[in-house]
């Protein structure tokens, strides 16, 4: 227990610890100021507002089209361009009401009217059948399904794009930033509690009176607590600093699931809370991963530099390899380094990205435990070798 | 000062963390070979295509036979499959021939074939890039029709053209990263517990810093150079050399417009080849300055880290960046794509080129040179103080 205390203080009293987080935090803060400043601009009222102006601006161009042809009344063409027109029209008067009532909060009336503006728009969408058309028929589903949810449970609008409130704004957090950033960092101050104890190569840990096993225990759980707990606190300021700023926002707020399947996508809406709860799981998996195989590169290498930049290399290096390298993606649900945005994984945007059907939660779960087991079996036969000898 | 040298040139060389990095880096190289001799036949690839072109057609040639058989040779639809098989048959044996002509390195023939067919492709519904792109592809057969030589451009395996796209597009970031850890390991050697215990050697803070600097400028180049002639023996004992006039797309600065060009690679080189001198300068000297800031090994390496690597990638981030592109060193990681203007094409900034490459890496070394210098007149000042105290 002492040395586990030993170890925590070890690496907190260190300068690199509140520097690193401090960095982090303060790169975060950014994120939150700007998203903020443009979120006005991603409301529904101002969707809709610019919607109006695109297609007011649409009307007229074929207004003066009508009158540049007045002659011609008779056409094909003459009669296509007043049904634009009017179907314009139609869209200006809808988006209208969606601005009033979004202004009323009247949520549900404008959700009901966003959700017949998407099914408009996907039957138009749906007669285009090449595969280019493709992302754009699953954007739309998606907007469907998005706005049929809210449509049954009216609540308050927030912005995914640019969230300000607390929980969208942490999901979009871990989505974009920290699952590369903060690795970076737990990586760095992992090698900082992990392998101090070497001084030319030597493990001076090994001097203490304490159990083989409960050294490398020890170290791991100190690892934990010190990944998570800087992790959990990271996302802790921010939510509450977010929250404060623009409220937490509800947890029953839909979130779009994708998951990739062999025959097309497959669209579904779930609440955010439930979301949140498996990316926490996954999330914990991979940090967990993360401290042992740290712990097991400090073994091999017995000094910091190595280790590090091998853990660098392996981590984040090769979760960037598999956007690189194509060839990569075909094996990617094995590594679990693929799983480092458990927020992408979770809602299967990875999955579609590489159009990989496995890459998903449930294998993330039994990637991440099968290969902790097998580092900490390594661990453990290494330091068996290593106290025969 | 001699001995001072060989000191800190064996510290580095005598390490493993110099071996692992060289070691590390040539695998990932040899992987990355490996994979491009992989789609070197492939679909995309000159001969491959064709080859697809060939049994696609005899499978259709195969049909329409086997459909002439059922219907009566006074149908009208008896002529038109009657007649598509005779242009079936006159396509596949141009077909033919263009893959003859390749076996059997008529290239002027072969090139002069490709360019007809490109040219007739409709450039209507591409973007400016694609069209960009396409026109390239039109220069580069044209000089190739001028200068015939074998096609390299499939997939870049020759032993120029592979180093060529391993210093293109993995290189810059990989081997900065790499090399990071080893320049911080030199500098930092000397810090136990934050105290600099080289201060006790008796050389002046002067020449141990400029000592220092020229062993880290040469380890770098050395194994820069080393790993690039590793590279370049392995792809060239197993693919050849490939030529060095061979085609080499770029982009030039017409009326204020940036529009693909072509020169030949060896032209490329000179200028690539002191960028890359002067960035390694820039990063040996950001090394030292944030060892001396710092004094202790791992921050030293994340500040390195996330400002260099980071300076590369922050335009990516914060777009409007883009206009002031030109006066951060970080824009010049990636020397080739200076050189050709691609980094120019992609930000829309024509200012970044070679001159003013040279111009901000040079100054921005000379600042960091200053400041190390500042620093080090610090330290002085403050331990005599101390001393005298």
């Amino acid at each position: 227990m002492s040395y586990l205390a030993f170890q925590l203080k070890k690496v907190f009293k260190n300068k690199l610890t509140p520097v690193c987080l401090a960095i982090l935090l303060l790169l975060m803060g950014i994120v939150l100021f700007m998203n903020i400043r443009t979120n006005p601009q991603f409301s529904l009222q101002a969707g809709a507002k610019s919607e109006i102006a695109y297609r007011q601006k649409e009307i007229n161009q074929q207004q003066r089209l009508l009158k540049h042809d007045k002659q011609k009344s008779k056409t094909e063409v003459y009669h296509d361009t007043k049904a634009a027109i009017k179907q314009n029209q139609d869209a200006v008067k809808q988006d209208k009401q969606v601005q009033k009532a979004a202004n009323k909060g009247n949520w549900h009336k404008a959700y009901t009217i966003m959700w017949q503006q998407k099914k408009q728009e996907q039957t138009i969408t749906s007669n285009g059948q090449d595969s280019t058309g493709l992302n754009s028929r699953t954007n739309v589903e998606k907007k469907l399904q998005f706005f049929n949810y809210l449509r049954h449970e009216p609540l308050p609008y927030e912005s995914q794009d640019m969230p300000v409130t607390g929980w969208q704004f942490l999901l979009q957090l871990n989505q974009q930033y920290l699952p590369y950033v903060f690795t970076l960092v737990a990586l760095f101050l992992l090698t900082l509690l992990l392998t101090d104890s070497y001084h030319q190569k030597l493990d001076t840990g090994q001097l203490l009176p304490l159990e083989k096993n409960n050294l490398m225990i020890s170290n791991t759980i100190a690892g934990i607590v010190l990944t998570l707990g800087s992790f959990l606190g990271i996302n802790l300021v921010l939510f509450i600093v977010a929250s404060l700023i623009s409220g937490t926002g509800s947890l029953s707020f839909p979130y779009i699931v994708v998951q990739y399947t062999v025959s097309g996508p497959l669209i579904k809406c779930v609440t955010t809370g439930s979301f949140i709860i498996k990316v926490i799981v996954l999330q914990v998996l991979t940090l967990i991963f993360d401290v042992v195989l740290v712990q097991f590169l400090a073994r091999i290498f017995r000094d910091k530099l190595p280790a590090l930049l091998f853990a660098i290399l392996l981590v984040p290096g090769l979760n960037i390899a598999t956007m690189i390298v194509e060839p990569l993606r075909k094996i990617s649900a094995w590594l679990p380094m693929s799983y480092l945005n458990a927020v992408d994984i979770v809602s299967g945007n990875l999955g579609m990205n590489y159009q990989n059907v496995q890459l998903n939660y449930t294998t993330g779960l039994l990637t991440l435990c099968c290969s902790i087991l097998i580092i900490t079996i390594m661990i453990l036969l290494s330091s068996h070798i290593k106290y025969k000898e | 000062m001699s001995s001072y040298f060989s000191l800190q040139l064996k510290k580095v060389t005598k390490h493993n963390l110099s071996i692992i990095s060289v070691v590390i880096l040539s695998l990932i190289s040899f992987g990355l070979l490996y994979m491009k001799s992989t789609q070197l036949s492939g679909t995309g690839s000159l001969k491959g295509d064709a080859q697809g072109q060939i049994a696609m057609k005899k499978e259709a040639l195969q049909a329409d036979r086997q459909a002439l058989k059922r219907y009566s040779p006074q149908g009208k639809s008896y002529k038109a499959t009657e007649k598509d098989i005779k242009q079936t048959e006159k396509e596949l044996k141009k077909d033919q021939a263009f893959v003859d002509n390749i076996n059997h390195n008529h290239w002027k023939r072969v090139y002069e074939t490709k360019l007809k067919r490109d040219q007739k492709g409709k450039l209507t519904d591409l973007s400016s890039d694609e069209k960009d792109g396409h026109k390239s592809v039109i220069l580069r057969l044209k000089y190739l029709i001028a200068h015939p030589m074998p096609y390299e451009s499939d997939s870049a395996v020759t032993g120029i053209q592979f180093l060529l796209d391993l210093n293109e597009n993995y290189l810059p970031v990989l081997f900065s990263l790499v090399m990071i850890f080893v320049l911080t390991y030199l500098f930092t050697g000397s810090y136990k517990n934050g105290l600099n215990i080289s201060t006790v050697l008796p050389i002046n803070r002067l020449q141990s810093t400029l000592t220092n600097n020229i062993v880290g400028l040469l380890v770098v180049s050395f194994i820069f150079l080393l790993l690039n002639l590793l590279v370049f023996g392995g792809a060239a004992s197993i693919f050849g050399t490939g030529r060095s006039d061979y085609p080499y797309i770029i982009h030039h600065l017409v009326n204020d417009h940036l529009v693909p060009g072509i020169i030949p690679t060896a032209k490329l080189l000179p200028q690539a080849a002191i960028l890359q001198l002067l960035n390694f300068i820039f990063m040996v000297l950001f090394v030292q300055l944030a060892a001396k800031i710092f004094h202790n090994q791992l921050p030293t390496l994340l500040v390195s880290l996330l400002l260099l690597l980071g300076g590369h990638f922050i335009t990516i981030f914060i777009i409007p960046l883009e206009k002031i592109a030109q006066w951060l060193p970080g824009t010049y990681l990636g020397v080739l794509n200076v050189v050709s203007n691609q980094t120019a094409y992609a930000m829309d900034n024509s200012a970044i080129n070679f001159s003013n490459g040279v111009f901000t890496l040079i100054l921005s070394s000379i600042l960091l040179f200053l400041l190390v210098l500042l620093i080090d007149r610090i330290t002085t000042i403050a331990h005599r103080n101390g001393r005298l105290a």
